[in-house]
């Protein structure tokens, strides 16, 4: 390549040939080929009319011609060229030389000079020629027949006077003047007198004025215009001819200046065809490769127009329409990819800014488009202030990182050790359970053998079995008693695999292990408890079964036969003490039995038998069944009984016999830890989401907050002071939140001492059936 | 350049068709020729010159033409020995008629214009012609309306000295007598003139008269000395400025008392005679000039014909109809 200075040298030099060219093209017209020859015909017509002139004045005074306008014409011609000749505007003088201009004014001022004599020539030619037309008349007329001496004289005389006219000369002259003399001193008569005075006066006239004409014509044709013409036509002419070879020399140089041009032309063009085929070839390179690329590739010229993209970029940007046409503003273009969702998030990096004039950033990007793909994008400025805009999508490799993060953070997280070896097993990763389990860092363990953390209790040969194993790419499974950095020993579960490229080769060994130490530990006691449970748990039910089975039989004889009695069945009885006692009889067995009847629920309950027996269930009319139920108790014990239940309760889906169980019971609690004066409430309502709620309030004691729990556990009464007083098991709350839970419903408790109780059971609101 | 090529052409031409004609028209070989007809006139530029030629503003006080002095309907000049200009003044020398002066060799009593258009301009800075000149001419002209368009519509450069005069002078070429009977005589019409006028041409060319009067113009193409042949001024007496003739132009002594021999076309209508207008009548004149220039003694029998002859030389002026 050729450097800049070289080229424009080139260029400065093809400049100055042209300059050169125009110059010289003046230089050859400087001769104005025009005016030339209009000077040179001026002059040529001048030196014709002087000839002309001279001729016409020749024949005049030769008395051949009787007018004098053709004389007159010729004159006025020569003046009117000759007035030309010094004419600034189509004149030559000045033009040539000042040797020339003097010429020129010569032949002016001879010129005029030789009209003046010429016009005096006219004047006196016309008188010679009066003269010599009256004189041969007049002589004859006079002297005819007469041949005195004046009559010789005279025609002497006009025979001299003739003879001067035609030859002029001095002997003819002086015998003129000789004659006249003779013929003015001659003694005549007075008559005569006047007649030879009038002949002598034309006489002198004729000889004054052809004298006058002899010497006029001899100046007049003595003077050398022609010469002088012939001199300015010879200085014109040769003026010319250098001028023409001058031109000539400037045509010879202006046509090797031409042919150089010609050249540098030729070669310029040749050299710019060059080069507009190596730009249209490597134009036509970009463009293929910018096609053949996977990556989308678009151009915008300086100007921020977009000039070109291949398929890839029309690919990656097929959502955007009509934003992706060239001469689309690179901002116009951004703008409409972000209005249609093709740029729908722009992730930019760390040190991205949106510093640019032009809106573009300065760092690659990322961006997340509307249809899931990603891209990677870079808007490069280009060195002439174009932008090159890349867009590879990522889409393939972000979703394989994403896999690739998460199984990492699998493994990072992993509850089990994860420990990788290349295929010499030598240890390339750990993670984090590895270093909690064994106390090596991984920078301890990176590097070394799995043997590291052996305990050496396993023989080669299993050593052997596993390598065997893992490297016919099968899975070999099992525990290991390992060694920690600190030297204790633990137990592993261990799977070992080998991990495959794509080519099926092994690349890498992956153990994963467990760390089974406690497990093992464990694991005897366990199976030891849980049969001993087992075994005691089948136990107590078993015997509570036959304790119910084997305290029922007798409670029904008991219940039955004090009923009798008190029902004096079979007659009076004398004694009303025994009625009383019977009565106690009676009531104390249905105690007992309602007792027993709970003591079965509970064992039920604990042993899993138990089962609710499902059907639909209309809550209001139980909850009120129950309310009469204990409204006798509660009038006993002077309290008010409220029920809140409004008319639209649905119906629940539930075993109806353990619903009125938990009702009964809460409200007999209530009643039964109510002193007199005080209230017992109930109220049901529906739930926004559907649930039921049931309240059972009371004005009671309260239950102490600490107790709360332990109430819900079998057998637990609040305090001793209230069994006391107050009958019953104390398996009722939790018969009640057993049940309750049975029906997948929740109870809670909130109460405090002396404050009161309200027991809250919520029943989900799939149990409650619409309308 | 090609100005000038057709500027030098247009020299040519103005010779050839007179050339032309006169070679075609074969007269009687005399020294008389006929009057071309005109050509190559610009009818604008006539009508222009003939508004100027009648416009006083030319004179320093508007009361002066070019028409004033040269009377078209009075032979071309104001028939008076010596002309009237401005405020009355009295001019040096007699009015020579304006008919045919485009064919005299040149113009004025001692020829000291070369053209018409030089001649054009003197009568209007001679103080006791029309006393102005033409940075007062052209103001009062400009400040015509009228004036200004005509001018504008024959010249580019509008009302200048150069196109006052150019315009008169072309008027002036028109103001010829064409077709005179002499002419026609000239041309092979025997009938157009009179026996009387045949005989005083015969006479006319025996004296001599022909020697100075020749030409198609009969006159003005030469000088010559008033008193040729006698002592003119000697005889007269209180010789003037005026009387010097050709020597106030050239200042040499044989050019003393030479005067531009005047054309005879249209005599009979331009007395008084000579340039100092002493000739009252033609008689008069043929009879001093016989004496002075020819050195003769001309008896009436001749003066008479002649007289006929100079009539039959007038042709009538016909206004120039494009």
């Amino acid at each position: 390549m050729k450097t800049p200075q070289v080229r424009g040298f080139q260029f400065i030099l093809l400049a100055a040939t042209a300059v050169l060219v125009v110059v010289f093209y003046f230089q050859t017209q400087l001769m104005d080929l025009d005016r030339h020859n209009a000077e040179a015909q001026a002059l040529l017509n001048l030196k014709q009319l002087d000839t002309l002139m001279e001729e016409e004045a020749l024949k005049a005074v030769a008395l051949q011609i009787s007018h004098y306008d053709s004389l007159a014409e010729v004159v006025a011609q020569t003046k009117s060229i000759s007035s030309t000749l010094n004419d600034p505007v189509i004149g030559v003088y000045g033009l040539i030389s000042p040797k020339m201009d003097k010429d020129i004014d010569l032949f002016l001022d001879l010129m005029a000079t030789k009209i003046d004599l010429l016009e005096a020539l006219k004047s006196r030619t016309s008188i010679v020629r009066n003269t010599l037309n009256f004189l041969p008349m007049e002589v004859q007329r006079q002297t005819r027949d007469r041949h005195e001496e004046v009559d010789i004289e005279l025609n002497r005389l006009l025979g001299a006077l003739l003879s001067e006219n035609l030859n002029p000369g001095d002997f003819t002259h002086k015998e003129v003047l000789r004659l006249f003399d003779v013929l003015e001193h001659m003694p005549i008569t007075e008559e005569r007198r006047v007649v030879v005075e009038r002949i002598l006066k034309h006489a002198r006239a004729n000889l004054k004025a052809n004298n006058d004409v002899n010497a006029l014509m001899d100046e007049f044709l003595s003077l050398p215009t022609i010469r002088t013409l012939e001199r300015i036509l010879g200085a014109h002419t040769e003026f010319s001819l250098s001028r023409i070879r001058q031109a000539n020399q400037y045509r010879s140089v202006l046509l090797v200046l031409s042919l150089l041009l010609f050249v540098g032309l030729g070669v310029t063009l040749t050299r710019l065809r060059q080069a507009r085929t190596a730009a249209e070839r490597t134009s036509r390179q970009f463009r293929d490769a910018a096609e053949s690329i996977n990556e989308g590739f678009a151009f915008f010229d300086s100007d921020g127009r977009l000039q070109f993209w291949n398929k890839t970029f029309e690919r990656l940007h097929a959502g955007c329409g009509d934003a992706l046409s060239t001469g689309a503003q690179f901002l116009d273009f951004f703008n409409a990819c972000v209005e249609c969702g093709v740029y729908e998030q722009i992730v930019l990096g760390k040190d991205a800014q949106k510093t640019n004039s032009d809106g573009t950033y300065d760092h690659p990007y990322v961006i997340k488009s509307r249809d899931g793909s990603w891209v990677l994008a870079s808007d490069s400025p280009m060195g002439d202030g174009g932008t090159a805009s890349v867009r590879v999508d990522i889409t393939d490799s972000k979703h394989a990182e994403e896999e690739l993060r998460k199984l990492s953070r699998a493994v990072e997280q992993s509850p089990a050790t994860v420990v990788i070896t290349d295929i010499d097993g030598t240890i390339t990763y750990v993670n984090p359970k590895f270093c909690e389990t064994t106390g090596y860092s991984p920078e301890e363990a990176i590097g070394q053998k799995p043997s590291l953390v052996s305990s050496g209790e396993r023989s080669k040969e299993d050593y052997e079995g596993l390598w065997d194993t893992i490297t016919a790419g099968k899975e070999w499974r099992g525990e290991f008693h390992n060694q920690r950095k600190d030297g204790s020993l633990f137990w592993e579960y261990a799977s070992i695999s080998a991990i495959k490229d794509e080519d099926g080769a092994i690349s890498h060994y992956l153990a994963v292990k467990e760390d089974v130490t406690e497990r093992k530990d464990n694991v005897a006691q366990l199976i030891k408890a849980k049969e001993e449970a087992e075994l005691a748990s089948h136990a107590k039910t078993q015997f509570l079964a036959n304790m119910s089975h084997e305290l029922r039989t007798p409670l029904n004889a008991i219940i039955g036969f004090s009923e009798i009695i008190k029902g004096q069945m079979f007659g009076p009885i004398e004694n009303a003490s025994y009625v009383e006692y019977s009565d106690n009889i009676h009531t104390s067995g249905k105690h007992l039995l309602d007792v027993i009847n709970d003591i079965l629920d509970v064992s039920r309950i604990e042993t899993g038998t138990m089962e609710i027996r499902e059907s639909d269930v209309d809550f209001r009319a139980l909850a009120q069944s129950c309310l009469d139920m204990v409204r006798e108790q509660a009038e006993h014990g002077k309290l008010d009984l409220t029920s809140e239940l409004p008319e639209d309760l649905p119906l629940i889906l539930g075993d109806e016999i353990r619903l009125k169980q938990i009702m009964i019971n809460l409200l007999t609690n209530a009643v039964k830890f109510t002193p007199e004066g005080g209230e017992v409430g109930l109220d049901a309502f529906i739930n926004d989401d559907g649930s039921l709620t049931l309240h059972v309030k009371d004005t009671g004691f309260g239950i102490p907050e600490d107790q709360h729990l332990n109430i819900l556990e079998p057998f637990e009464q609040v305090s001793d002071i209230y069994s006391r007083n107050h009958e019953g098991s104390g398996l009722g709350l939790y018969l009640v939140n057993s049940f309750v839970k049975l029906h997948e419903g929740e109870l809670s408790i909130e109460s405090a001492v002396d404050q009161g109780t309200t027991v809250t059971v919520v029943l989900p609101a799939a149990r409650t059936l619409k309308g | 350049m090609l100005l000038l090529a057709l500027t030098f052409t247009a020299a040519l031409l103005v010779f050839a068709p007179g050339q032309a004609w006169a070679e075609h028209h074969e007269w009687r070989g005399g020294p008389l020729a006929p009057l071309p007809p005109l050509k190559d006139i610009d009818p604008r530029k006539v009508v222009l010159g003939e508004q100027l030629f009648h416009d006083p503003r030319l004179s320093a006080d508007n009361t002066v033409s070019c028409a004033t002095c040269h009377d078209l309907a009075n032979g071309g000049a104001d028939g008076r020995a010596k002309p009237v200009g401005i405020k009355g003044q009295e001019g040096g020398i007699n009015t020579p008629t304006v008919f045919n002066s485009a064919y005299n060799f040149s113009q004025f009593w001692n020829g000291r214009a070369e053209s018409l258009e030089e001649q054009a301009a003197g009568p209007v800075h001679n103080p006791v012609e029309m006393g102005s000149n033409w940075d007062e001419v052209i103001p009062k002209l400009k400040s015509d309306p009228r004036m200004r368009s005509q001018f504008r519509d024959v010249y580019e450069d509008g009302i200048t000295s150069k196109n006052i005069v150019d315009a008169i002078a072309i008027f002036e070429r028109t103001l010829v007598t064409t077709d005179s009977p002499f002419d026609r005589y000239l041309l092979g019409d025997e009938d157009a003139i009179s026996a009387e006028a045949k005989r005083g041409y015969d006479l006319f060319q025996s004296y001599g008269c022909t020697s100075c009067h020749q030409g198609l113009n009969v006159g003005g193409n030469m000088y010559q000395t008033m008193g040729a042949m006698d002592d003119y001024f000697g005889d007269r007496g209180d010789v003037e400025d005026g009387d010097m003739g050709r020597y106030q132009v050239t200042g040499r002594e044989r050019d003393r008392f030479v005067f531009k021999v005047p054309s005879l076309r249209v005599v009979v209508h331009t007395a008084p005679y000579f340039h100092d207008g002493s000739a009252e009548t033609l008689e008069e004149a043929i009879t001093r000039m016989a004496k002075y220039q020819l050195g003769r003694e001309m008896p009436n029998e001749d003066i008479a014909p002649i007289i006929e002859f100079l009539h039959s030389l007038a042709g009538e002026y016909k206004r120039f109809e494009p």
